[in-house]
């Protein structure tokens, strides 16, 4: 038994050894200008810094804020926080990319406290019902600024690689740089100021939209679950939550949209918690009002938020 | 008959198959033993034995061979009938 | 249950740690019920199959052991195979017989005849079905006697380790072990823990990353050219041993830890120099199987045809060979391939004979071994291809050959990957022996074991990638 538990000792430690030299190595080695961490992690091994750290360094738990935005890039580039302070309200869009609803809680419980912040906004795609899918780890994992958050939204997610990711921080240095789409403007807003992309416009003109048959996401119950905590949450902190889907294009599937209406009721309904939906809204024009198939331009940025604006202050 | 004849006459036939005057079975030597003992062989030296020893020797039997040895015994229990 | 899951890890666990509170003779219980508990978690259904083909072979197999009349115990065997192979095709097959309706009922321009409702197919069930039957031939021919004892009996067929994809035991070997179990010495639970990692790491970090490149050319045939598509090839070869040795190594590793041997089922099949010895190599619990209850009675039958029942039974086994992996044509395709390949090995035996006399001998090695790779790497073809239309797509594609684009898409996917992927490939196949004898080995240093342990875990945490849960060998 003793001679056992030497053995696996001397395994740990030797696992420990290796592996944090293996990173270290990976970061440090170049090709091709990155580190060579990316080649063998894949895709998802996204560059250091860019948008999400940036608004991680401007972030601070202590300032008070009217609202907080969570989700995903729509929500990123969705809510443009100089036109909503303009209008009085001071915000923080704390989007990134591919946050999913349990990246969303992990972030309200460890860094949004009730007597700072009033109210919280959820921007709602269908996507966030995917459930928490590696890759939707990865960006905050990587570029969110405090350690102990990203290194629970890595164990949380319950995947090794995940853990890799966040042991890159040790070894790679971070930059503000922008390498993400779209430029950074103030308190996390990230602003894409291009029209619709090439690719999509010629889908457009073909008529290649509103032709599925069936939705493609597969709804999960554990994000059902998360969306749960974070209405406890809320609700425990005394912090106005709201649902809004923000406005979409011809592409987006109609069932997708149709399928997360149908989960979101029986909630909004039990929790009373408004649900702005802009997703039938027909004055968001496809061509003029986003830079592909999901995101918002400046241009429909614009008009959206001015429009949320009166419509929320109306309803006050 | 006894086991050494049968021993002699079983080796001959190996001899005979495999065209090597110096292969000497043992009671232990399988098919990876011998160099070129595939299906083909394996038949004939099934066949062989038959017409040497003008015995038949059944697929129910050939199931039961693991080794010369076996082959043997079956030849002597055949031979005493 | 998933080898590579938590949930497993801890049932392993678990049951080694109980039988350390119960008797050698005692330990098969703890064994057939956690096999049994195993077995249920894909349904009652299964479980109620897999019941009723352990009741009906010891059945048959102790009616055999019963009956001295040679014309009525063939009789029995063949009452006993014939429900066991129903109860296959009823599950298996039921496909093949609905494509085969379709058929012909679009060919006589009627209105599509009855289709029957394809059931699910139960975990294991070829493993299982030719494990027990191996087992009723084995008493037909008075290789063992009737196992009298139902609960080692039932341990055989359901055992856990084996069960899901093989490999399959025989009851030579496996039934005697149940009688009395000694718990594993230390030296060999690290030589389990050694083995079952090497297959992570098989699974994880080479056949799942080969099969991200693998799915995306099988996926859209017609993109990519003949350079890239015999690339292709050659990785989902090596994605296939890399799957299915890992699965088979788990499997071993597991029966380990519990005091239990099970035998091997590779023995490094890309040495091969021909594709006899290849199927000295591969998959061996099948191909032994196929050899001692069908290819040896099949060819002592017909011994007076002399060259032509070798010929026959090569045929004939192969061809069952090809139809026990699924009911799709392309099966049947590969079995018959195969069948014509070795067959014309067998003829020019002699020719390649001179052949290796004339040639250096390292060139007539080499030469052999490649040969074999490339052609095993185009009968996997039938393997992997969603159906024959496909595969000929890809015979067209290959035709269509340039050497330049296999150097666009090295580039295309970052050159360094390839490159990295291949290099990691290359020390596979090389030292894929020696690492396996080093694992295998109990009395080796165990710091150099801890060493090799260590660096697996570390290949498999940063190398490893997630994409599909299965084995390949699960849909068999």
């Amino acid at each position: 038994m003793k001679q056992a538990l030497k053995w696996l000792g001397w395994i740990f430690f030797l696992t420990v050894v290796l592996y944090v030299s293996a990173l270290f190595c990976l970061c440090k080695i170049h090709y091709n200008r990155l580190p060579l961490f990316y080649l063998v992690m894949g895709d998802y091994a996204a560059p250091n810094g860019g948008h999400t750290y940036h608004a991680s360094l401007d972030w601070s738990d202590t300032s008070h804020f009217d609202v907080v935005v969570l989700g995903a890039s729509r929500a990123q580039r969705g809510y443009n926080t100089a036109i909503f302070d303009s209008l009085g309200i001071k915000m923080f869009n704390l989007g990134s990319p591919s946050q999913s609803l349990q990246n969303s809680r992990i972030l309200l419980e460890n860094h949004i406290k009730g007597g700072f912040i009033k109210e919280v906004w959820l921007d709602m795609v269908p996507a966030l019902f995917k459930g928490n899918a590696f890759e939707s780890t990865s960006d905050l994992i990587q570029n969110w600024a405090p350690s102990k958050t990203a290194f629970t939204i890595a164990w949380e997610s319950k995947d090794a690689r995940a853990i890799n990711l966040w042991m890159k921080r040790l070894f790679c240095s971070n930059s503000t740089e922008q390498e993400g789409k779209g430029a950074y403007r103030r308190n996390g807003f990230v602003e894409v100021n291009a029209s619709l992309s090439e690719k999509w416009v010629k889908e457009y003109e073909n008529g290649n939209f509103g032709k599925e048959s069936k939705g493609y996401v597969t709804f999960s119950q554990d994000a059902i679950d998360e969306l749960q905590k974070i209405i406890s949450y809320c609700q425990r902190e005394k912090i106005k939550l709201k649902f809004i889907a923000s406005p979409i294009t011809v592409f987006s599937n109609r069932w997708d949209q149709m399928k997360m209406n149908e989960i979101m009721e029986p909630i909004v309904e039990q929790f009373q918690i408004p649900f702005i939906d802009y997703s039938n809204r027909t004055e968001w024009n496809t061509l003029t009002d986003f830079y592909d198939e999901k995101h918002l331009n400046a241009v429909g940025v614009r008009k959206f938020n001015l429009d949320l604006c009166r419509s929320m202050s109306s309803t006050q | 008959m006894n086991n050494e004849q049968i021993f002699e006459k079983v080796n001959g036939v190996f001899r005979t198959i495999f065209k090597d005057d110096t292969i000497l079975v043992t009671r232990e030597t399988t098919a990876k033993d011998i160099a070129g003992w595939d299906s083909i062989t394996h038949l004939d030296i099934i066949t062989g034995m038959e017409e040497a020893f003008q015995v038949e020797i059944t697929g129910f039997e050939v199931m039961n061979l693991n080794n010369v040895g076996d082959l043997l015994d079956l030849l002597a229990q055949k031979m005493s009938e | 249950m998933v080898f590579q899951s938590w949930f497993y890890f801890l049932f392993l666990l678990g049951l080694s740690g109980a039988q350390i509170f119960l008797l050698p003779t005692q330990r098969w219980i703890l064994l057939l019920l956690g096999s049994f508990f195993f077995y249920s978690l894909t349904g009652w259904q299964p479980t109620i199959l897999l019941l009723f083909t352990i009741i009906i072979t010891f059945g048959s197999a102790l009616w055999l052991g019963n009956e001295k009349n040679q014309g009525r115990r063939y009789k029995i065997l063949l009452l006993s195979v014939t429900a066991q192979i129903l109860l296959l095709s009823a599950f298996k097959y039921l496909g093949f017989f609905n494509d085969l309706v379709s058929g012909i009922s679009h060919w006589m321009q009627s209105p599509s005849w009855v289709q029957l409702p394809l059931l699910m197919l139960p975990l294991g069930i070829s493993f299982y079905t030719f494990q027990s039957m191996g087992y009723v031939f084995d008493v037909y021919y008075n290789i063992r006697k009737p196992e009298r004892h139902f609960g080692h009996y039932a341990l055989f067929v359901s055992f856990f380790p084996q069960i899901q994809s093989g490999p399959i035991g025989r009851s030579k070997e496996m039934l005697p072990q149940w009688k009395s179990i000694t718990l594993p010495q230390w030296e060999m639970i690290r030589m389990a823990l050694l083995l079952f990692l090497w297959g992570v790491l098989k699974k994880f970090v080479i056949a799942d990353r080969l099969g991200i490149y693998v799915d995306e050319v099988y996926d859209s045939p017609q993109q990519f050219s003949g350079a890239v598509w015999m690339l292709i090839l050659f990785l989902y070869t090596i994605q296939l041993y890399a799957d299915f040795s890992a699965y088979s190594d788990m499997a071993i590793a597991s029966a380990q830890v519990l005091g239990i041997r099970i035998p091997e089922n590779f023995l490094f099949p890309y040495k091969a120099n021909n594709i006899t010895d290849f199927w000295r190599r591969w998959h061996l619990s099948l191909s032994g199987w196929l050899r001692d209850y069908i290819y040896t009675p099949l060819l002592f039958a017909k011994k007076k045809w002399k060259k032509w029942a070798v010929v026959y039974a090569i045929a004939v086994t192969f061809i069952i060979c090809g139809i026990w992996h699924g009911p799709k044509m392309t099966f049947v395709l590969f079995g018959i391939v195969q069948a014509i390949l070795l067959i014309f090995e067998m003829q020019t035996k002699e020719w390649r004979a001179r052949l290796s006399n004339q040639l250096p001998s390292w060139m007539y090695q080499s030469l052999s071994v490649a040969i074999t790779f490339v052609a095993i790497s185009l009968c996997f073809i039938l393997f992997r291809a969603e159906g024959l239309q496909q595969v000929k797509e890809i015979f067209i594609q290959l035709s269509q050959w340039e050497y330049s684009s296999v150097i666009d898409y090295v580039r295309e996917k970052n050159g360094s990957i390839i490159i990295g992927l291949l290099f990691f490939l290359g020390l596979f196949l090389f030292y894929d022996e020696k690492i396996s004898s080093v694992i295998r080995n109990q009395k080796e240093n165990p710091k150099k074991l801890g060493l090799y342990l260590s660096f697996m875990v570390v290949v498999i945490l940063i190398g490893m990638v997630i994409g599909k849960e299965q084995f390949i060998y699960f849909q068999f």
